[in-house]
């Protein structure tokens, strides 16, 4: 039984996993599904994604800790089994899926809290926080490719190229930041394309959506992995 | 009483404690891997890939009932036709029996009653049943929707091969599954295909006029019509596009089920690349074409490692090339595939630490599908990249990504085995089998192995297809090689 009630789904999951029943379960799948054991932590890492993304992004509510670990796990093998090939209903969310669309989670105003130094994000945190957001990757792949290369910019110092599309003279770093985030997600019809073009306001529109929506999934797994606004601000 | 749809074959239901999902075992998987149906109603069944009217087994997910332990009648009603009666009657007061008393692991054979017993130390017994060998099963119409569907949705396949895979799995499901209440599936793929047909039609893919492939199409189109409401604008271009495929032969229903002459297996997709002469014009337009990325000799030098053990499907045969530009940037680019880059991604990863740092879909670059990455400067010498359609998983390890591409391989084995292309099926089942041998699993590597000694010994006495090879190819099998 699952005790660690302080922790978060995903953390609980983790440690139950690593207990000797978590192994015994994740042996037990396995041999279930006639998988060899030396796949034990691939599936691991797989089912606690899909913990993670259920529980976070999906905002699962889980009556059973340990029954819901298992369902996943399950998951996980047979997607192994069949060669990680998903069905047509996976497609079809890809294919509908509005990149125009609000962002999911609340919405975050007034700051970004990775409007900082680089060293109030350095080592370990950063680390933590690609991690998240890879994991995110499965709610909205696009936002988390725009998120990362935003922190590739705005924290890793990452010169951005000249055929990258820049805001005009006067626009903030940060600004300059979401712009090339967007243009390394291949969100290229949010700009105006030739550089003597100027953006009509539907562009202008739709690229401040976009942003927004990058934004809010990057606050929002900032927080879920413990870093406070506050503490990442300039002093 | 009409026979079952998934065979007669023995079976065994495990339910994990608390999980809500109960599978149900049959066939050991082969070296092929398994293709998964979802049937509605929570069930899911999987076929063989390589074999596919054996079962693998079915997974059902429970859906909460008030009182616990009580078995939806739509449930009950796909149970009863997949397995006739008296399995079925097994599998349901086992699921009533599992959501009742959720805290222990059991599991029951099904057909003879059930008897419940703990599985907590192994898992359940399937030691009699019987080796890997092909058995009359699952329904054709089952296991070609199965099939179809699985072409459709693998990586790295065009427009024209997902929804060619689509529509004849629609066709199947409509005419084979009628037992089954598939309307709001069928309906679905079939909005799917057909969209993604017309699209890739007025993109300029499609068959070779007047080959096997294209007459195969035009069969399946003129099916694939009569499901879509009558005198629609879509039926008109399905119709339509009938008659341009098969000039010849315009009304005459579908005869399927062919058997095709002893060919070489084409260039898998040879109709998505370009020509030689496509290359060099495109190099032109690269130095031209403001948008593209030009990639020069001197990237050579500038190369980043692919993680070519974790690509997935037919991009582990792709021409992957990724170069450093610039201080922070990488360009990730796969000769000849912008029309098959729907759904992929290219990935970053920090070679030391193993964490992702970047992440860009593929776009088209004139024939190319390219990726642009920007990456923190100081990693920039330490990069690792792989492709996938699956960009939020973690990066496999050796013997899963090892297992992966047995898989994929053992695939397309079958697939040249449809096509009775037995040297392919041949060589391809002796690389899956080497391919499962680094991944750990002697046990399918011999399974393997043994499929390839069949095909070759079907090459040998000139033979179209190994003589317990009973399906002929698909229609997407065909319009995947070129035919």
């Amino acid at each position: 039984m699952i005790i660690y009630e302080h922790l978060s789904p995903a953390e609980q999951a983790d440690r139950f996993l690593r207990s000797s029943a978590g192994r015994a379960l994740i042996i037990r799948i396995l041999a279930a599904n006639r998988l060899p054991r030396f796949l034990a932590d691939d599936l691991r890492q797989d089912g606690l994604r899909r913990v993670w993304t259920a529980t976070v992004a999906g905002a699962v509510a889980i009556d059973n800790l340990e029954g819901f670990v298992a369902t996943v796990l399950q998951r996980a093998a047979i997607d192994i089994v069949r060669g990680r090939v998903r069905g047509p209903k996976a497609i079809d969310w890809q294919q509908v899926i509005d990149l125009d669309a609000a962002g999911w989670g609340p919405p975050f105003d007034g700051f970004l809290p990775l409007d900082v130094e680089a060293d109030a994000l350095a080592g370990e945190s950063l680390a933590v926080l690609r991690r998240a957001i890879h994991s995110g990757l499965a709610v909205d792949p696009a936002s988390g490719a725009a998120a990362l290369a935003y922190l590739s910019v705005a924290v890793d110092g990452a010169p951005v190229p000249s055929d990258c599309p820049q805001p005009v003279a006067g626009a903030t770093k940060t600004e300059a930041a979401e712009w090339a985030a967007l243009w390394y997600a291949a969100y290229h019809s949010c700009f105006a394309g030739p550089p003597d073009r100027r953006a009509s306001p539907a562009i202008r529109k739709r690229r401040s959506r976009l942003v927004r929506r990058f934004r809010d999934g990057l606050v929002l797994t900032a927080r879920l992995v413990g870093l406070e606004p506050e503490r990442a601000r300039h002093g | 009483m009409a026979e079952p749809l998934l065979g007669h074959l023995p079976l065994v239901a495990t339910h994990v404690p608390g999980s809500g999902l109960v599978s149900v075992a049959s066939w050991p998987v082969g070296p092929a891997g398994s293709v998964g149906l979802d049937l509605g109603f929570g069930v899911e069944i999987d076929v063989d890939a390589a074999r596919p009217s054996c079962l693998v087994g079915l997974t059902i997910e429970l859906p909460p009932v008030d009182p616990p332990g009580g078995v939806p009648d739509g449930l009950r009603r796909v149970l009863h036709r997949l397995l006739g009666r008296s399995r079925s009657d097994d599998l349901v007061g086992f699921l009533g029996e599992s959501a009742r008393d959720p805290t222990h692991a059991t599991s029951a054979r099904l057909g003879a009653g059930v008897h419940g017993r703990s599985v907590a130390n192994g898992d359940p017994d399937l030691a009699d049943l019987p080796g890997y060998a092909p058995v009359p099963g699952v329904t054709p119409a089952l296991h070609r929707a199965a099939i179809a569907q699985g072409a459709a949705c693998a990586p790295g396949v065009s427009p024209l091969v997902r929804a060619v895979g689509l529509l004849e799995a629609v066709a199947e499901l409509s005419v084979g599954g009628r037992a089954l209440d598939l309307a709001g599936a069928v309906r679905r793929d079939l909005r799917i295909g057909v969209d993604t047909l017309l699209g890739a039609v007025d993109g300029g893919l499609r068959p070779r006029r007047g080959g096997e492939a294209a007459r195969e199409l035009a069969g399946l189109l003129r099916v694939v019509s009569s499901l879509t409401p009558r005198q629609s604008l879509v039926a008109a271009r399905l119709t339509s596009l009938a008659r341009e495929l098969e000039p010849h032969r315009r009304n005459r229903p579908s005869t399927r089920r062919p058997t095709t002459s002893k060919r070489p297996l084409a260039p898998r997709c040879h109709h998505d690349r370009g020509s030689a002469e496509d290359a060099s014009s495109r190099r032109q337009l690269d130095r031209d074409h403001p948008g593209t990325v030009d990639v020069g000799r001197s990237d050579l030098l500038r190369r980043v490692p692919i993680d070519v053990g974790s690509l997935p499907g037919a991009l582990a045969e792709a021409p992957i090339a990724a170069y450093r530009r610039g201080p922070a940037e990488v360009v990730v680019r796969i000769d000849g595939w912008a029309v098959r880059r729907g759904g992929l991604w290219a990935r970053t990863f920090h070679s030391g630490d193993g964490s992702l740092l970047a992440v860009a879909p593929l776009r088209a670059d004139v024939g190319d599908a390219v990726a642009r990455l920007l990456v923190p400067p100081e990693a920039i010498h330490r990069l690792e990249v792989d492709v996938t359609d699956r960009p939020e998983l973690p990066r496999p390890s050796p013997a899963l990504g090892a297992t992966q591409r047995a898989i994929h391989v053992g695939r397309f084995a079958a697939q040249a085995e449809r096509l009775g292309d037995v040297a392919s099926a041949a060589q391809r089942w002796r690389q899956s089998a080497r391919l499962w041998s680094q991944a750990g699993d002697d046990e399918r590597a011999e399974m393997a192995f043994a499929l390839g000694d069949r095909a070759a010994d079907a090459l040998r006495l000139s033979a179209r297809r190994p003589a317990d090879a009973r399906d002929g190819p698909l229609v997407v099998d065909l319009v995947d090689v070129g035919a």
